[in-house]
């Protein structure tokens, strides 16, 4: 089971892979409105997203996804949601 | 030779009148002709969608080729139109975007142009019905990726503004992405069309009524023609799209004359 604080490094490990972005940048409180993330952008995280979650994601799941903690919830509460299956 | 004619008033109230009477055969006269005839193309069995797009484009080409000429007919404006020769189908256009007519323009001087346009234009009355039977990519569409690829290897040239909208006067706004994303996915080569109007009209802060003090005079520079940009399996495709985005806009910022850090105008450009 992941805790928060890993999947934030995770997340901004690949953010800084993906679009050069460095961790001083994806703070938790992070918008990714101000990250220049495009929508081709967040299809190619979700890609990586997926990976990492090993799970089906779907755009619904990030829909109101504004930061960059948002994101960590995200994926905290998919990963969650097999633990508790 | 651009001829930048500068007029009185009674030129500029002439002018205006004109205008006026343009923009309602643009928007009345256009629609209708565009309807009666996508409705002859739509009827037209022969040929599946494909021919019926290029159909359409064609004659939307030579509507805005005619219509152009009118409106300098009419001492409204003035262009120049150089490098056509060097236009090549299934090429990526990239241009700057200072003025409305941009488009008009380019579509007047590219026999089979696809276009990557705003999802506004699918909305406004006045480009709804051109937009949807040339069959132009919106680009928030969620494959809109897959049918730009599809137009350029079907031999349309795409024209695309990566600056998503009109430039401020003197200056050049962020480039979006999408651009390079497209030229990188398709292998196409990629050719930028600068475009100047001095002085400027229809421009992002200016209503369509306003008249400008002299007749305005639009310059169109096709450029020879880029190798493809392939896309590199081993690095992000975001990084690559961003690197190409940031060269592309240097480069327009170089061409036109505009700062690069700020992306205003260095220096006053005559026509």
């Amino acid at each position: 089971m992941h805790s928060k604080e890993a999947i934030h490094r995770h997340i901004q490990d690949i953010m800084q892979e993906l679009f050069d972005l460095p961790p001083e940048r994806t703070g938790l409180d992070a918008q990714l409105a101000d990250l220049d993330i495009d929508s081709i952008d967040a299809v190619d995280m979700m890609v990586r997203l997926k990976d990492f979650t090993q799970k089906r994601l779907s755009p619904d799941d990030f829909k109101h996804v504004r930061t960059v903690g948002d994101i960590v919830d995200a994926v905290h509460r998919l990963l969650g949601d097999d633990a508790a299956a | 030779m651009c001829g930048c004619a500068e007029g009185g008033r009674w030129d500029r109230w002439r002018r205006g009148a004109l205008t006026g009477l343009a923009f309602l055969l643009f928007g009345v006269g256009g629609a209708l002709l565009a309807s009666i005839v996508a409705v002859s193309v739509v009827l037209d069995l022969r040929g599946g969608a494909l021919r019926r797009k290029a159909r359409m484009r064609r004659v939307l080409h030579r509507i805005f080729r005619l219509f152009v000429r009118m409106l300098r007919a009419w001492g409204l404006l003035d262009f120049r139109w150089e490098g056509l020769d060097r236009l090549r189908p299934g090429a990526l256009v990239i241009a700057n975007h200072p003025s409305l007519l941009d488009v008009v323009f380019l579509i007047a001087m590219i026999p089979n142009a696809d276009c990557v346009v705003r999802a506004g234009l699918r909305r406004s009355p006045l480009t709804a019905l051109p937009v949807r039977v040339a069959g132009f990519i919106l680009n928030d569409h969620p494959a809109m990726l897959e049918r730009a690829r599809r137009s350029l290897a079907e031999g349309a040239t795409l024209i695309i503004f990566p600056e998503g909208s009109r430039s401020p006067p003197g200056a050049l706004r962020p480039f979006q992405r999408g651009a390079a994303h497209i030229a990188l996915a398709s292998g196409a080569l990629v050719q930028a069309v600068t475009i100047r109007c001095a002085p400027p009209v229809l421009t992002k802060h200016s209503r369509w009524y306003h008249v400008p003090p002299a007749r305005p005079c639009f310059r169109f520079t096709v450029h020879p023609a880029w190798p493809p940009q392939r896309l590199d399996p081993e690095r992000p495709a975001g990084r690559q799209a961003r690197d190409l985005t940031a060269r592309w806009r240097a480069w327009f910022a170089s061409e036109l004359g505009l700062d690069t850090a700020t992306g205003s105008r260095a220096a006053e450009r005559a026509c």
